[in-house]
Formats: C-alpha cells, sequence, structure tokens
C-alpha cells in the first residue's frame, strides 16, 4: 500500500514540477523581457499632464484654492511649439479640476509673458530655444512657477519644475531657480520630488 | 539624563544648518493622487513615495479593504504575503510577521496614526480595541522586518501602521450596519466635518457583540467562562491650521472589548478591556526644517484572567498607562540629503497582578537620527540609528520572591538599533533594495515582574533579569513592473537571526526550601530564519484585478539546555508554517463588486497549556480558506455586501487551541 502510494507521487510530482518549472521560466523571461523594453516616447500634452500641473500648484505656498489660471508660453515662430501649446490648452479644456484648485489656462506669446497678469504659473510649450530666457525672466517678475517637461529646462535653472507623466510620475526642482523667483512650496512636496 | 542632553545639543546643532521648509501637514490624498502611488512617513519618519522606502513594505488601501470584506483588522491583514494570523475566536487573533507564530505576537509594533496600540503590560496588540472603523482607514502600511531605529522597543519583525482620513484634507462619511452567523451584529459610523478653511474634525464610532465559534465555546464553558464577545469604540480627531507655518491636532479615543482571547501560556481566558487615549501634536514650519511635537497618553484596565487553566484561573485589574512625548525635526540640506532627528521620552507602568501592592514601570530617553541621501537620481542610502536607554523601577511591596527587595529592579536597558538601506532604481520599472537592520523586543511588564501569582505550591512570576530579544535582518528586494500585463510584482529574499528569544516560563524552573515550585520568564535561546516572497498584483480589461503570493520560510532554533519547547511553549521552528500561498482576484462591473481570496498555510504546530506547567504540542494539519465578498450597489449611495468567511468548511482547525467556524454577513452600507 505504502510503496503504490509513493509510485503514485512520483508519478504525478515530476510532471507538475515540469509545469511549475515552464511557467516560472515563461514569467521570469516576460519580466526579464520588459526590463529591457524602452519607455514610451510622449507625443502631446494629455490631461494626465494637466492634472499633474494642476496638482503640483495645489503645494505651491500660499496654498491656492479655486479657479486658477496658467500661460501656456509659446514661440509663435515655431510650430511645432504653437503645435504642443495647443494641446495642452485642449487637455486642459474649459476647466480641469484637481483637488482644491480648478485649472484654467491661456496661450501666451513668449514676448508677452511679461505682461501676463493674473496668472499661477508659466507652462512651457515646447522647446523655446533662447526664449527660455524670457521665460526664467517672467516667472521671476511674476514670482510664480515655471513649468515644463524638458528637464534640461530645470538643469540650466530657466525652469523651476520638470515633470514627466509616464511611465511613472516624476517631478524635478530646481530650488534655487524657485528662491530666486519667490516660490515656495510645501515641505512635504519638497521632500517627495527630485530637487537640484 | 546626561546622554540625552547631548543628543538635543547636537540636534540643535544640525537644525541651524538647515535649509528652511514650508510649512503644510502631509495631505496623503492630494500627494498620492499627483505621484499615482501612497505615500508614507512608516519607512524613515519623512515622507516618501512608497516606490522610494528603503525597507520592505506593503501597503493596504482604502479600496482593498473594502474589498477584502473584512470587517475587523486581523482579517484584513490575512491575506498580505509575509502576514500571519492566529484566530483564537471571533474577536481574538494574533499578527505576526514573517512567522515566530505565538500568543500576543509581541515582536510586531501597531500604531494608531503614529500612536502606539501595541499594549506593553503582556506586550501585544488587542486588535479588536483599536478604536478606528475600517471606513475610516485611508491606508494601512506592513513594514516587513525590524524599524526600531525609527519607532523604538517592539518593531522587532515589522511594524503595522494604520493611517484614518486626515479631518483636515479628506471628507469621508460612511455608516454601515451589519448582522450573520454566530449571532453577529455590528454597526459602524463615520464623519467628517471641516470648520472653514482652518479645519476639521472626524468622528467615529462602533461595536459588534457575537457568540463565539463553537469550539471555544466547548472550551471555556467548563471552566465557567462567558462565550459571548462584545466591543464599542469612539474616536474623535480635531486638526486645525494656525496661520500659514503652524498646525495642531487633538485626538480623543476609548475603546472597550469583552471577549476570550488565549494568553502567552497557550491557554484560554476570558478579559475586559476599557482602554483611552489622548494624542496632541503640534507642527510648525521653521527656519531649522519641519518641527513636530507628539505627545499622547493611552490608559489601558484589564480586567480578568491573568493565568489560565494550568496556573489556575486567577483574575485581577491591570491598570497600565503610558505617556509619551517626542520633538522631531525633518529638513533637507542641500538638495540631496534629507534629515530627520528626533527625542522621545516614554514612561510605562503598571500594577503588580494578582498580588497587589506594588508598581512595575520604567522610563525611556530616546534620541534618532536619520539620513537620506541621493547619491544619484536613481541611487539613494538610508541610513538610521537611535539609542533607547531605559530605566527600569520598582515600588511598593516586596516582590513574592523571597529575600528579594525591590533593589534588583533599578537597572538600565540601554539598546541601540539601526536601519540602512541602498535603494537603486534603474529604470522605472525596477526597484532594488539592499537591507539591513538591528530591531529590540522589549520584555512586556508582565515578564519584568507585573505577574507575581501566589498559589499554595507554585509561585510565578517576573524579574528584572530578562534581557530583550535582538533581531537582526538582512534583505534583498526586488521590485519590478510589467507594464504590457499591468502587473507589479515583488521578490523579498531575508534572512533573520533572533538573539535572546523570551519565554514567559522558563524551563529551569527552581524548588524553593520550602518546596515552592518558582516559575520565571527566562532567555532561552536563539533563532534564524531564512525566508523569500514572491508576490504579484495586477489588473486585467473588464474590470479584473488578481494577486498571488507565496512565501516559503525556514526557522531554525537554538534553545538552551533545558528549555524544551514542552517546557516553555516556545517552539518557532515548528509554530512557523513552512509555505503560505495566497491568491486573490475580483471584478468591478456596473453596480457589482464580486472579490474572493484564498489562503493555503502548510501544516505548523501549536500548544496547548496543562495543569502541570506543561505545553503538548498540537499538530495543525495544512489548510486552504477562501473568503468571498459580493456587493452590489443599490442606490448612489447605499451599497449591499454579502460576505462570506471560510465558506469552503463549516468548521476547521487553524490553531492548536480550537477551530473556526463559517462566518456569512451581510453589511448595508451608507456613504454620503
Amino acid at each position: 500500500m505504502h510503496r503504490t502510494r509513493h509510485e503514485t507521487r512520483r508519478g504525478g510530482t515530476l510532471p507538475q514540477c515540469r509545469v511549475w518549472l515552464r511557467c516560472g521560466l515563461a514569467v521570469a523571461s516576460l519580466m526579464l523581457a520588459s526590463i529591457a523594453a524602452p519607455a514610451p516616447v510622449r507625443a502631446q500634452f494629455t490631461q494626465r499632464d494637466g492634472q499633474i500641473i494642476a496638482r503640483t500648484l495645489s503645494f505651491v505656498e500660499p496654498r491656492p484654492t479655486g479657479t486658477i489660471q496658467v500661460a501656456i508660453a509659446y514661440a509663435p515662430s515655431h510650430p511645432a511649439s504653437l503645435h504642443d501649446a495647443e494641446s495642452l490648452l485642449g487637455a486642459i479644456g474649459d476647466g480641469l479640476h484637481a483637488g482644491s484648485v480648478t485649472l484654467t489656462a491661456r496661450l501666451v506669446p513668449v514676448d508677452q509673458l511679461a505682461d501676463a497678469a493674473g496668472i499661477a504659473a508659466i507652462v512651457v510649450a515646447g522647446d523655446l530655444g533662447a526664449d527660455l530666457d524670457k521665460v526664467a525672466q517672467a516667472a521671476q517678475r511674476l514670482q510664480v512657477p515655471s513649468i515644463s517637461t524638458e528637464l534640461a529646462c530645470v538643469r540650466s535653472a530657466r525652469c523651476i519644475l520638470a515633470f514627466s507623466s509616464e511611465p511613472t510620475v516624476e517631478i524635478v526642482l530646481n530650488h534655487a531657480a524657485a528662491s530666486n523667483a519667490g516660490v515656495h512650496f510645501a515641505p512635504a512636496f519638497r521632500l517627495l520630488v527630485r530637487e537640484l | 539624563m546626561a546622554a540625552p542632553q547631548r543628543w538635543l545639543g547636537l540636534v540643535a546643532a544640525c537644525c541651524l544648518l538647515a535649509t528652511p521648509a514650508a510649512a503644510q501637514g502631509i495631505d496623503y490624498g492630494a500627494l498620492e493622487a499627483l505621484f499615482g502611488e501612497s505615500i508614507t512617513v512608516s519607512a524613515t519618519g519623512s515622507p516618501q513615495r512608497a516606490s522610494d522606502v528603503p525597507t520592505d513594505m506593503e501597503i493596504v488601501t482604502a479600496d482593498q479593504i473594502r474589498q477584502s470584506g473584512a470587517t475587523n483588522l486581523p482579517d484584513v491583514l490575512a491575506h498580505v504575503v509575509g502576514v500571519d494570523v492566529l484566530r483564537w475566536g471571533v474577536s481574538s487573533a494574533d499578527v505576526s510577521i514573517r512567522g515566530y507564530d505565538a500568543p500576543d505576537s509581541p515582536r510586531l509594533l501597531v500604531l494608531l496614526n503614529g500612536r502606539e496600540v501595541y499594549l506593553d503590560n503582556y506586550g501585544r496588540t488587542q486588535w479588536d480595541a483599536i478604536p478606528v472603523q475600517l471606513a475610516e482607514i485611508r491606508q494601512i502600511e506592513i513594514v516587513k522586518g525590524p524599524n526600531t531605529a525609527l519607532f523604538g522597543f517592539n518593531a522587532a519583525a515589522g511594524v503595522i501602521n494604520i493611517i484614518t482620513y486626515d479631518p483636515l484634507y479628506d471628507t469621508v462619511r460612511a455608516a454601515s450596519i451589519g448582522g450573520g452567523t454566530q449571532d453577529f451584529l455590528l454597526g459602524s459610523a463615520v464623519g467628517t466635518a471641516k470648520l472653514g478653511d482652518w479645519g476639521g474634525v472626524r468622528l467615529s464610532a462602533g461595536g459588534f457583540r457575537s457568540d463565539e465559534f463553537a469550539a471555544v465555546r466547548q472550551l471555556v464553558e467548563p471552566l465557567g467562562l462567558q462565550q459571548r464577545s462584545q466591543q464599542g469604540t469612539a474616536a474623535a480627531d480635531l486638526h486645525v491650521r494656525i496661520g500659514a507655518d503652524q498646525e495642531a491636532e487633538l485626538e480623543v479615543t476609548h475603546a472597550s472589548l469583552n471577549h476570550v482571547e488565549v494568553i502567552p501560556t497557550w491557554q484560554p481566558a476570558v478579559d475586559d478591556y476599557d482602554i483611552n487615549s489622548v494624542r496632541g501634536s503640534y507642527s510648525a514650519n521653521t527656519g531649522v526644517g519641519l518641527l513636530q511635537v507628539t505627545a499622547y497618553t493611552n490608559i489601558v484596565r484589564q480586567s480578568g484572567g491573568v493565568s489560565g487553566g494550568a496556573l489556575g484561573e486567577q483574575t485581577a485589574t491591570i491598570n497600565n498607562q503610558k505617556t509619551f512625548v517626542q520633538l522631531q525635526d525633518v529638513f533637507k540640506l542641500g538638495a540631496v540629503n534629507t534629515f530627520r532627528v528626533a527625542t522621545e521620552y516614554q514612561r510605562n507602568t503598571m500594577n503588580t497582578v494578582p498580588t497587589a501592592g506594588a508598581q512595575i514601570g520604567y522610563q525611556v530617553y530616546s534620541a534618532s537620527g536619520m539620513w537620506q541621501w541621493q547619491i544619484l537620481p536613481e541611487l539613494a542610502l538610508t541610513n538610521a540609528a537611535r539609542i533607547d536607554m531605559l530605566q527600569l523601577e520598582r515600588s511598593g511591596l516586596p516582590p513574592l520572591i523571597p529575600a528579594l527587595a525591590n533593589a534588583p529592579w533599578h537597572r538600565h536597558i540601554d539598546e541601540p538599533s539601526f536601519n540602512t538601506g541602498l535603494v537603486y532604481r534603474p529604470g522605472d520599472n525596477d526597484t532594488l533594495r539592499l537591507t539591513a537592520a538591528r530591531g529590540v523586543q522589549l520584555p512586556s511588564l508582565v515578564e519584568l515582574g507585573g505577574l507575581q501569582l501566589a498559589l499554595p505550591h507554585l509561585i510565578a512570576t517576573g524579574v528584572p533579569t530578562v534581557q530583550p530579544t535582538v533581531v537582526y535582518n538582512y534583505e534583498f528586494d526586488w521590485d519590478h513592473t510589467i507594464r504590457p500585463l499591468n502587473t507589479t510584482t515583488r521578490t523579498a529574499l531575508f534572512y533573520q537571526v533572533s538573539d535572546g528569544l523570551q519565554a514567559v516560563q522558563s524551563g529551569k524552573y527552581l524548588i524553593l526550601p520550602t518546596g515552592i515550585v518558582l516559575l520565571t520568564p527566562a532567555n532561552i535561546g536563539d533563532s534564524q530564519e531564512i525566508g523569500l516572497e514572491l508576490s504579484a498584483r495586477g489588473t486585467l480589461t473588464g474590470g479584473w484585478r488578481w494577486n498571488a503570493g507565496y512565501s516559503p520560510r525556514l526557522v531554525r532554533d537554538q534553545l538552551l539546555p533545558g528549555q524544551p519547547p514542552v517546557l516553555t511553549g516556545v517552539d518557532f521552528a515548528r509554530t512557523t508554517p513552512h509555505n503560505v500561498i495566497d491568491f486573490g482576484a475580483g471584478r468591478t462591473s456596473g453596480r457589482w463588486e464580486i472579490d474572493a481570496a484564498a489562503r493555503f498555510e502548510s501544516n505548523f504546530i501549536g500548544f496547548n497549556g496543562l495543569p502541570n506547567n506543561t505545553y503538548v504540542p498540537v499538530q495543525v494539519a495544512a489548510y486552504l480558506t477562501l473568503d468571498a465578498r459580493a456587493a452590489y450597489q443599490l442606490t448612489h449611495n447605499l451599497t449591499l455586501a454579502l460576505i462570506g468567511q471560510g465558506i469552503t468548511y463549516s468548521s476547521q482547525r487553524q490553531t492548536s487551541v480550537g477551530s473556526v467556524d463559517r462566518r456569512v454577513i451581510g453589511v448595508l452600507q451608507a456613504r454620503f
């Protein structure tokens, strides 16, 4: 009786082991393959980007509430910049509610940023090249954060914040640029973003 | 006293160099919505994204709590990989992390919003006496492995921090009523209200009553003990903003619990708990960082059995009070260095029982620091260290041990602890962690002398000579996201060493000249564990979700000569199940939300305490349990849920003491 049970177990266990081994190898291969998979590239601004901008601004101190408006800075001479600006404006639409704020936006040519009034932030659309200096100057004059999706803009201290929304949310803050512009963020926010 | 003063000086010096940080509390909801993942302070004391923490942490979200169908905290935790639950009765359960399963589970520190709800008298958590309703929990943060460097004593095998919604930022209003088998009845209500722009208040209350499981009834009936459990809790929390830079919070709670439980000698007892707490905190953004002062007091009154059948049922009332004060500062130096410095004081006392007339207690002075260094954008090193200096004290009538006075109790226990973790994120899909930690489990007040039981033939008493258990944990973790499959995985490989295991009853008992047997607690040996935790969680199209986990672990005890398990009730090598498998699946479709969760535990043993002060091992066969919940949204506000726990059996042995019965519960919940 004991021998029969033992044989049965041997007969049943080994094929099961092989099945489990194959399944394990398949899962491991999939995991390894996904390590090598390149990260997707953002094609244009999405509503998720608008949400991140709105929620980020809710950590500016003093804490804003209600409807706030951002200036989407673009270079009229660069079609790609205008396209980016329009895609963000479309993503925000008539108003994007996120947390304690409702975000609205308007397009502002980069040359007219200095005259923009009543805005809570400047969002940089596309590659503005040398015009980024005008963004930095406007942010300092208006004492508002300047936000880009280009890390280089933050590295060069011409933007205060850079963010990416896919595949995970990453936010980089240039603390010196923020201080120069008189912009302060909540401590919990500062502890959670990467600072330069 | 000199050492704490030196630490305070160091803290002040560090603060003077700190970069100012603006003030605002932690708006968990807003930060979670921004970063797309849970935020926690339970790893380092500083806010962090869950994916960045330098420790193995699992976060159970409010959605997962609801979908679990659980009506109590241990049932929520019962399907978390690496967490074991010994369910003794309807309202009595012990939770342990990474094995070392035993009654009371003193190695796990449990907190509610950072306030310890761990009861120091016996060194345990009475889960149903935690004054929180499931509907007001934002998340449950589970740290696997020691985190004494942040939380202090008893965060030896892990930490569970229960975080509720914050009335300053969150709005939650819910009420539930329910009933089911075992004559179970429950009611629960939670509400928040905003006080203009400057504050918010949260009120909650709830309770249940239930008959015990049949096996537990059969066990306690001959002892003349009750066979019914009931519980009630209430909490009020006021959180206000004082200007732009300061916040203050005041929380008051009450819990009462009357139930059958299993005490450390593996015997059933019936206890009444009456627990009150007051917690206040004040935080301010200053030029030297985010300063926070927290103070609380827990007042525990426990009446009932302090010993079970083996020692003869003895009843008494334990009054245990804990007072805690902490000052901490979190600040950044430059862009890549985050620091936390803190100093703490606590005082903990209880009266001796059942022989009254004396007081046992201790004061603890602590200093701790944490340094998180973002070496590279993808690489961070976190080091935390702490020193706890405990002064044990005893006053009142002399101890039961002949010729022994109070003097031996006037001793110090000084213990350092540390946590270090290297976190590497080579890409968006992977996080690798390498960690090491030293945690400390303090002997309970009962073990240190709170218990002094005198019978004609025997004396059982705590002694001041019991040493803390020190737990070392070395670990490698790999978190991986498979985006095409909407799946996250975690692999954790750990090695744990426990030095100085404690037993409430030493095998080396003495026989006094009068012929009386003297039973005392003792450190009885060491233990090692190696384990692996594999888990995965994902979503599929059509509203499907799933999770799976497998945790094999192997414990080896090295017990001292003369300390066999039959005399101490300690045999972690065999009380820890070697293999645990979890699987869960669910779907939300239209008005329906349906979930099921299964767990398999391989065979293990427990003990039954015998009248002759020995323990008989009881084999608990491998078992599979299946829980399920089906909920239907009747209206926008009303949801009706049918919950089944242990639906594949009518009764199943899951511990050495008794069996668990199937439970079927219906719950009607309103959210408004």
